[in-house]
């Protein structure tokens, strides 16, 4: 029996490290009844820390929520009766656990051996195939048909873009250089997005394989990872994997004994947003400041030192192997005319099961939120998604039948964007997520661009005036007249894409602006500033209120319904919030 | 690269791929798409967006400096969504822009006058140039110095928040009055006449300042005045000790010298009529006629005798038949004509006088000091009280009843609004009261039926509803065609300022009216202002000192009742000098060359409905030469690229991120600490005031400036410079960003070297020996003396005794007369430099740059040696770079590493003397690599020993380099004296010719070339023509008109000749030898036992002490002509004000051939004249065109057969003498001096304050 735990960044914040630790405790007391294994990220955020019981006949049931104290029962009763306990079950294999539904809907070939293996041993790698596909393309020694496959599996980037990954690779093969570069993007920062962080962790060979792999394709002697110094964990199992790979020789000079060598560099980036553009990142492994440039040239032509390089995304370059061993019309089976394969999104916002899932191209946001991710939290009225991070959109739910493809999402001014997918309901303020949105663009914009560095700042000033009640005449015209010029008038992507949260919210919730900007009122009642409290007949004359308001706005006696002066009344909400009497005071 | 056929604005062009539209639109002189982040120098960045343009086809506007074109691109630079986006860029751009364009006193000035501008020229003492400067906005200075309200001062000058404000009237004052002084005072250029008639009804304010600007414009103006004399309220309003009726009359008198007519007595609608007027043929008609009636207390029983309205009695005194007052007088009001009553009351008799007024002295309309300097003279105020009614007996005043009020809620205008204090009424005994309520016009009597055929038939003339002329705003044109108002008339009654602002302003549109049938409105240019963003605090200005004001002296009190005499008595210079330096220079430096500001205005954009956070942050003040005010800084990044990619310095760099996003000095800190090397190329390019050169001026202005383009007279690299000038006043040398010679770049001293223009030692005046002085005499007198002591001396000294020196710097022109004056009129070959006496090497004429500064950027490889561009030759070291960034491998060899090895892909490093032997080195390996190259093997030997000590590997490398290269170029210091043999360049020369590479032989003197050329040689005539080439001398002889075969062989070596004390008589123009330490003993000794020494130059230098006479030259800003570069390229040198010294240099030299019998012989209309010989008589500058093309501007190689010089080596060779002190020239040792003090007193202070 093998017994495993979940010591991705997401479960050690939950505790699994002193998990982990007492299983080695009662180990060392115990002697080896039992394998204890690290594995990576499993993927429900929501119910970490996980750990899985593994039989020897390779029967998995994994357990939710398995604090160090919940250790004693689940040895009892699984480990030494062999009676698994239900009411923690996430999931066995064996089709029993509460969280089945968000195991069975998913097709896992990115995080294929996330949360099955352990990420510091390429052992494990090697026996769940790991390094096969690198031996079956050297082996080949066909970099045309490698890429000719590439193009006919319809892999497209997954950092956002979606670009045609064979593409790219053939432009960067028919570039002239004396050395070519392959760059894996591990830059990931939108806000709420940890698929790349979660591979990188999990499973960090088959970045490494993929970056092999490409690199084989185009002619590449060098690689390079740039990976967000926030990520100390992807960094420490990325350092410890490419030396394991290196001793294996899967890394290194002359590979497989057919004269092909690639090297692999680990470039940690400072944090800035923007690095993530792909010149912009080459400008920071170069030591330039993090900015984009003119393009083209291109990278594939002109990249990293002046030098054909290729970028690709850490999920672009996990599905490499697979695509590789299982071959493209396996790949291009998956998903819709446009879009083939999988695609993984970390959901967040009101949502009952918020975490990783890898899901077909083609399903469609309904079937996520609803069938994999259990609906919305408390059962409120789902109102909208937000797909792609900051520079994404807002998709509302009149639209949820949407299916997940490139072309589609992009449709409704929303993108695919790297996988963020954030779930909001009817308590959630448009013109707020708005707002949130492009304030952390505003922040992170290189600040070249005019539009880009003073437009979003403009766009955010109106915001911050509407959702503080203090709009001026014409804002919402204003807000879209920049939003449209920072959009069209900005270098790269981030400038470009910055404004679609806001243009989307307009496009579908254009009455929340105007009650905000015309009638100072916000419908989600979201905005504190724009909120009116007042005290209803069901008031029982308790205090409490009287007691709360900072402002002395308040006033009465015990058991006599209090009144609220609304010209001392700072829109603070604190009444609101610690009364107890159902509908006692209510809010416009 | 293909050819392409494109269309820019329906114009088809055929061009090649690798060209952006910007270039493309540029090469076919498209030259309106705007950019703010581009540079000529620098790769397209692609930040500002103010570049874009409509490509057909494309979803969005494409920026045009980064878009290539391609075959079939159909291009709209300026359509209305083009512009557009223009507009919206800028207006987010200005958003962030916390500065101000001009200081608050202009803005606060209704008449707009260039404030800060006039206070620096007061501070320079340029006070001709400070009237003009008024006068073009105001043509009353002496009036409004005198009776202004002075919004400039109250609402406007910062230093309120220091201290006290700067007296600006006062010092306008001052300004006007020296003026009004002078024998030929500042009168407007008037242009020629029109024919067409303006009729100007009023002759106040408002239409005298009307007056003036459309009679300055050609227009024939008469004005109609009621009164008896011109002034309106002038005259009639303000009373003789604040204005003095003298004053009035001599300003009155300039406009009238205009040529505006003035017709006095004549009664709008009694004896003319606006119909009547346009009978008569005026095309136009302005009403000015101002608001002379008074207004009334409104109440009861105010008709009674005793009660006098102010104006009434202001008037009468003004037509000198004041009434008798006496006894106790009430003054009612609290404006400027209230205060004037009660003054004046005081000086008619009255034995006590009060002003009541309504509510307190903080709501005083009237002006803070003249209510001081009422209640000075006795004046008593009481506050919070209204009349009520007037209380007679027998129809005469006893009292007035009074009512006691309180302050309100504040009203419309801001003020708090008095309200009466129920039963607080009370009784003031008295004998007169005065009523200065207000004023209104008599419009409301005139127009309507009142005035029979008023107006022409069919038109009205409409009026608000407080009966003032309703009219447009900016063109002040009435609702009746080709009428006109302006002033009180259609305000009601105002400030003097106002009404001569809405003069100016009508007359400019009157004059396009005129011109066009349009009246258009004075352009208002985009000003960006602080206090538009926030509230400007006293935190802002702690870093500046406090400075107490001068105060204004005054009359005594004593000696004001009863006098009329102008209490206050003026600034004197000291006062005026002092307080203006008080001026805390609000503008912006860059105000009349801004990029941002210029597009601002011309796209119109309104920043207000997009105001919101804005940056602020300290200037750097720290660096002397740069300034920088980062809050100016659009973050275009121009100086970031300029210096990291063009200088290879990297002193800036981009800060934070977002909206946060600022560029500083690298790291954070001051630009002091960062590698700067000060060659302001970042100030060049900055398209903003962010960066600016710290000019050499107590007060800078800024000032719209003339601009010359001319070539820097430091080196001889030959870089085209702006120069930049206020009238008579140098102010700076600019960057030429599209310049053809160095493609924009310059060095420090190209741009910070030029103070010595205006420095105070410049030498001026002319001085004469007698006995041990030196006293000062006038240029004419001194060239007379200088005429007649050299023609006594010519009796008895022979020619070979006399020599002529002359300054590398001269240009051609002057270097051509000076040896036309030797061998003309002192008929000596003797003319020579102290430079070539001291620096043989410089002997080699032969060794002259067989390439230019295309072959070197069209260049695959370039070899330096003997040279240390980055120090001396800055400016081409850049266009190297350039060379390099292109991809020109570099090749350096010499004995230390700089900023121009950095770049090299090889350095051979190599002991001092060992450069020619490296050459050779690298050439054997050469003749391997590459068969044709020849060596010669002789030379083996010794070469083998000389790089003993070098890098074998480096010479490899340097060889391998030329080998693969095609296209090659060899760069070196042809004046790089110290350890290098005179043969050295020879050998450089013919291991260039071997190898077929151009070679460009730099050239540390400006004129360096031109001096050989021009002849400034014994054994040649212009041209490298020997002396004794009979060819040249017949053609010399036929064209100078003077006999030349029989002048005398020159001495072999005039060094030794002088050493030797053979030498009696020198002219020495530009050279300073005894002030160099280093010049032999031998050589100074000679130069002191002269019999005659005459020296010219720009200051009392060493040598100029010990001369017989010295002649004050001009400057090279100072003169036109020609210098010739190293690339043998004929530059212009254009005069940017006129000679300091009296006369351009060429004159002089022209005056000297005169006295001394030459006077035909040297006679020349125009600098001009001299290229022209010089065309006819140089055989090397024939077909040269000045102005030309890069191309025709070279002299032709083939058109320079040298014979090998016959004079001998010099003696002069000095072996080990340290290089800098032999920089012969009084500019660059003075320049050097100054800037390493600047640089060590910044980096003190600097160190100070870190500590």
């Amino acid at each position: 029996m093998k017994i495993l735990v979940g010591l991705g960044t997401c479960g050690i914040a939950a505790g699994a490290e002193r998990t982990y630790q007492a299983l080695a405790e009662r180990k060392a007391a115990n002697g080896a009844s039992f394998t204890l294994a690290k594995t990576g990220c499993i993927g429900m955020c929501y119910r970490e820390p996980i750990v899985e019981i593994r039989t020897k006949a390779g029967r998995r049931y994994q357990y939710g929520n398995m604090t160090a104290d919940k250790l004693d029962r689940l040895f009892s009763e699984h480990v030494e009766a062999g009676r698994p306990i239900a009411e923690w079950l996430l999931w066995s294999d064996d089709g029993s656990g509460s969280e089945l539904a968000y195991t069975t809907q998913q097709n896992r070939i990115v995080l294929r051996n996330c949360g099955f293996i352990d990420p510091e041993s390429i052992e494990d790698y090697l026996a769940v195939g790991g390094y096969q596909a690198l031996q079956q393309v050297l082996a080949q020694n066909d970099p045309d048909a490698l890429i000719a496959a590439i193009i006919q599996s319809g892999l497209r980037g997954r950092g956002g873009a979606g670009f045609s990954t064979g593409m790219k690779w053939r432009f960067t093969r028919m570039a002239k250089g004396d050395h070519k570069y392959v760059i894996c993007n591990a830059d990931e920062g939108d806000p709420g997005a940890f698929m790349d962080r979660s591979v990188l962790e999990s499973d960090p060979h088959s970045v490494l394989e993929g970056m092999a792999i490409a690199a084989f394709a185009i002619g590449a002697d060098t690689g390079y990872i740039y990976c967000r110094a926030e990520y100390p964990k992807a960094i420490e199992r990325l350092t410890l994997a490419i030396a394991q790979a290196e001793t294996a020789g899967w890394l290194g000079e002359d590979i497989g004994k057919g004269g092909f060598s690639f090297s692999i560099r680990l470039k940690e980036g400072a944090g800035a947003f923007v690095c993530g553009e792909e010149t912009a990142l080459i400008a920071s492994i170069e030591g330039k400041r993090g900015m984009p440039r003119v393009r083209p040239p291109f990278p594939a032509v002109r990249g990293l030192w002046g030098r054909p390089t290729c970028i690709n995304n850490v999920e672009t370059l996990a599905n490499l192997p697979w695509i590789v061993t299982h071959g493209a019309a396996a790949f291009a089976a998956l998903g819709t005319k446009g879009s083939k394969g999988t695609k993984v999104f970390a959901m967040a916002g009101k949502i009952k099961r918020g975490g990783l899932v890898e899901v077909p191209m083609g399903i469609s946001i309904r079937q996520i939120v609803f069938g994999v991710c259990g609906g919305i939290k408390e059962d409120r009225k789902f109102k909208a998604v937000q797909m792609g991070g900051p520079s994404g959109g807002c998709i509302p739910s009149e639209l949820q039948d949407t299916v997940i493809d490139y072309e589609s999402i992009t449709k409704t001014g929303a993108i695919m964007g790297s996988g963020g997918l954030v779930v909001m309901d009817e308590t959630t303020c448009m013109v707020d997520v708005a707002r949130f949105f492009l304030d952390f663009t505003q922040r992170e914009s290189c600040g070249k661009c005019t539009f880009c560095r003073m437009g979003t700042k403009r766009m955010l000033e109106i915001l911050t005036r509407a959702c503080e009640g203090k709009s001026r005449e014409g804002d919402i015209e204003r807000l879209e007249e920049l939003a449209e010029r920072v959009k069209n008038g900005s270098q790269c992507a981030l400038g470009q894409t910055a404004p679609n949260p806001v243009l989307t919210t307009l496009k579908y919730f254009r009455s929340e602006y105007e009650a905000h900007v015309n009638n100072l009122k916000c419908p989600a009642h979201k905005c504190g500033p724009l909120l009116t409290y007042q005290i209803t007949d069901a008031c029982v004359g308790c205090l409490l209120c009287i007691k709360a308001c900072s402002a002395g706005a308040i006033t009465g006696e015990r058991k006599h319904k209090h009144t609220l002066d609304q010209s001392k009344c700072t829109r603070c909400g604190q009444c609101y919030k610690v009364c107890n009497v159902e509908g006692a005071i209510s809010v416009d | 690269m293909a050819l392409v056929k494109v269309e820019l604005n329906g114009k088809r062009i055929i061009t090649v791929d690798s060209r952006t539209i910007l270039e493309v639109a540029r090469e076919v002189g498209i030259d309106g798409i705007p950019t703010l982040c581009h540079d000529e120098q620098l790769e397209p960045f692609t930040s500002c967006f103010l570049c874009v343009v409509k490509v057909k086809g494309a979803r969005t506007l494409l920026p045009a400096c980064s878009t290539k074109v391609t075959d079939g691109m159909v291009v709209e630079t300026n359509t209305p969504e083009v512009r557009q986006s223009r507009k919206a860029a800028l207006e987010l751009l200005l958003s962030g822009h916390y500065a101000d364009c001009v200081g608050p006193c202009q803005d606060a000035c209704p008449a707009g006058v260039d404030i800060q501008g006039y206070l620096a020229l007061a501070a320079l003492g340029q006070f001709t140039e400070a009237i003009k400067l008024i006068k073009n906005r105001n043509p009353l200075p002496a009036i409004c110095g005198r009776v202004c309200t002075r919004p400039c001062e109250v609402n406007g000058c910062r230093r309120n928040l220091l201290d006290e404000p700067v007296g600006i009237d006062y010092i306008k004052r001052y300004i006007a009055d020296l003026d009004l002084g002078m024998a030929h005072p500042f009168r407007p250029e008037v242009a020629a006449a029109t024919g067409k008639r303006i009729a100007i009804v009023g002759a106040g304010p408002g239409g005298l300042a009307c007056a003036y600007y459309l009679a300055a414009r050609g227009h024939a103006v008469q004005l109609f005045e009621a009164q008896p004399e011109a002034g309106g309220m002038l005259r009639y309003g303000i009373p003789e000790y604040r204005l003095p009726k003298e004053v009035l009359d001599q300003e009155i008198g300039q406009i009238l010298d205009l040529g505006v007519k003035l017709s006095t007595h004549i009664h709008l609608g009694k004896d003319f009529t606006v119909s009547s007027l346009k009978n008569q043929g005026f095309d136009v008609v302005f009403l000015a006629l101002g608001a002379w009636e008074s207004s009334t207390m409104r109440v009861k029983n105010e008709n009674v005798a005793g009660v006098i309205p102010g104006i009434e009695l202001l008037k009468n005194v003004g037509l000198r038949r004041p009434p008798e007052l006496s006894g106790k007088v009430l003054v009612i009001g609290g404006g400027n004509t209230a205060i004037d009553c009660a003054r004046t009351a005081l000086r008619t008799g009255a034995q006590e006088v009060t002003i009541l007024y309504r509510r307190t002295r903080k709501e005083m309309p009237a002006n803070a000091l003249e209510i001081e300097e009422a209640e000075r003279e006795g004046v008593k105020i009481e506050f919070l009280v209204a009349p009520t009614q007037v209380i007679s007996r027998d129809d005469h005043l006893v009292a007035l009843e009074c009512q006691r009020m309180e302050l309100g809620a504040p009203d419309s205008s801001g003020r708090r609004s008095p309200k009466p204090v129920a039963g607080s009424e009370y009784r003031i005994p008295c004998d007169f009261v005065l009523a200065a309520i207000g004023q209104s016009t008599t419009m409301g009597q005139l127009v309507g039926a009142k005035v029979a055929n008023f107006l022409p038939v069919g038109e009205t003339l409409k009026l608000t509803r407080w009966e003032t002329v309703q009219v447009d705003s900016g063109t002040f044109e009435t609702s009746v065609e080709g009428v006109f108002a302006g002033g009180d008339v259609v305000t009601g009654a105002a400030t003097v300022v106002e009404a001569v602002a809405a003069g100016r302003k009508a007359a400019y549109a009157i004059d396009r009216y005129l011109a066009t049938g349009k009246a258009e409105a004075e352009p208002t240019p985009f000003i960006s202002q602080k206090g538009v963003f926030k509230k400007v605090t006293a935190e802002e200005l702690k870093s500046q000192e406090r400075i107490p004001h001068r105060h204004m002296p005054l009359l005594s009190a004593a000696d004001r009742k009863a006098s009329f005499a102008e209490v206050e008595l003026g600034y004197g210079p000291d006062d005026v000098s002092k307080e203006s330096a008080r001026c805390l220079e609000c503008g912006c430096g860059a105000l009349f060359d801004c990029d941002l500001r210029r597009l601002a205005s011309e796209y119109q954009v309104d920043i207000k409905p997009l105001l919101g956070e804005v940056k602020q942050y300290p200037v750097d003040r720290s660096h002397p030469l740069i300034e920088l005010d980062p809050n100016r800084c659009i973050v275009c990044g121009r100086c970031v690229r300029m210096c990291s990619d063009v200088v290879g310095v990297a002193a800036y760099g981009f800060v934070n991120r977002g909206f946060a996003t600022t560029v500083r000095p690298a790291l954070g800190g001051s630009l002091l600490e960062t590698e700067c090397t000060s060659c302001g190329l970042c100030i060049g390019t900055c398209p903003t005031g962010a960066i600016l050169p710290v000019l050499p001026l107590s007060k800078p202005g800024p000032w719209a400036t003339t601009a010359v383009t001319s070539t820097c007279h430091y080196c001889g690299v030959g870089c085209e410079l702006e120069l930049r000038a206020h009238g008579d006043t140098f102010v700076t040398p600019a960057r030429v960003e599209r310049g053809r010679t160095t493609l924009g770049n310059h060095c420090r001293k190209g741009l910070f070297a030029f103070d010595y223009v205006q420095a105070p030692d410049r030498l001026l005046e002319a001085r004469v020996r007698s006995g041990r002085e030196l006293g000062k005499t006038t240029l004419d007198d001194a060239i007379q003396y200088t005429g007649m002591r050299l023609r006594e001396l010519a009796g008895r000294v022979r020619p070979e005794e006399i020599a002529v020196f002359l300054s590398p710097r001269l240009t051609n022109e002057e270097i051509f007369l000076a040896q036309k004056l030797a061998r003309v009129g002192l008929r000596t070959h003797q003319v020579t430099s102290f430079t070539h006496l001291l620096n043989p090497e410089i002997q080699h004429p032969e060794v002259v740059s067989t390439g230019t500064y295309r072959d070197l950027l069209g260049a695959q490889a370039v070899l330096v040696v003997g040279s240390e561009l980055d120090e001396e030759h800055f400016a081409v070291d850049l266009l190297l770079k350039r060379a390099v960034r292109g991809g020109a491998r570099l090749v350096v060899v010499g004995q230390q590493e700089n900023r121009t090895t950095q770049v090299a892909e090889a350095f051979v490093r190599c002991p001092p003397g060992s450069e020619p032997d490296v050459l050779l080195a690298i050439g054997s390996q050469l003749k391997e690599l590459a068969p044709n190259a020849s060596v010669d093997s002789a030379a083996k030997q010794r070469v083998a020993s000389g790089v003993a000590s070098v890098d074998a590997a480096e010479i490899e490398a340097a060889a391998r380099i030329l080998a693969e290269s095609v296209a090659r170029v060899l760069v070196f210091n042809k004046d790089w004296r110290g350890e290098r043999a005179p043969q050295d360049e020879t050998s450089y020369a013919s291991f260039a010719r071997s190898l077929g590479m151009p070679l460009l032989a730099l050239r540390e003197k400006s004129n360096a070339q031109g001096l050989l050329d021009m002849g400034a040689v014994p054994e040649w005539f212009p041209g490298y023509q020997p002396i004794d080439d009979p060819a040249a001398i017949q053609m010399l002889e036929k064209e100078w008109g003077a006999v030349l075969r029989d002048l005398p062989r020159p001495r072999p070596d005039i060094a030794a000749a002088l050493a030797a004390k053979q030498i009696k008589v020198a002219l020495v123009l530009g050279e300073d030898p005894l002030g160099n330490p280093a010049l032999p003993a031998a050589l100074r000794g000679g130069l002191e036992a002269l019999e005659f020494l005459m020296v010219g130059d720009l200051f009392m230098t060493p040598t100029a002490e010990a001369a017989h006479v010295v002649l004050p030259l001009s400057s090279p800003v100072e003169t036109d002509g020609t210098l010739t570069n190293h690339e043998r390229r004929l530059q212009p040198v254009r005069a940017s004000i006129p000679p300091r010294n009296g006369l351009p240099n060429w004159q002089i030299f022209c005056q000297l051939g005169a006295r001394l019998g030459q006077r035909f012989r040297m006679k020349y209309d125009s600098v001009g004249e001299v290229l022209d010989e010089i065309r006819r008589v140089v055989p090397i500058y024939r077909g040269v065109m000045l102005n030309g093309s890069n191309d025709e501007a070279v002299w032709d190689l083939a058109q320079f057969p040298l014979r090998p010089s016959q004079s001998a080596p010099g003696t002069g060779t000095l072996p080990g003498r340290p290089r800098d002190t032999l920089a012969f020239d009084y500019l660059e040792r003075r320049w050097q001096h100054r800037y390493r003090q600047l640089m060590e007193r910044a980096q003190k202070a600097l160190a100070a304050t870190a500590g």
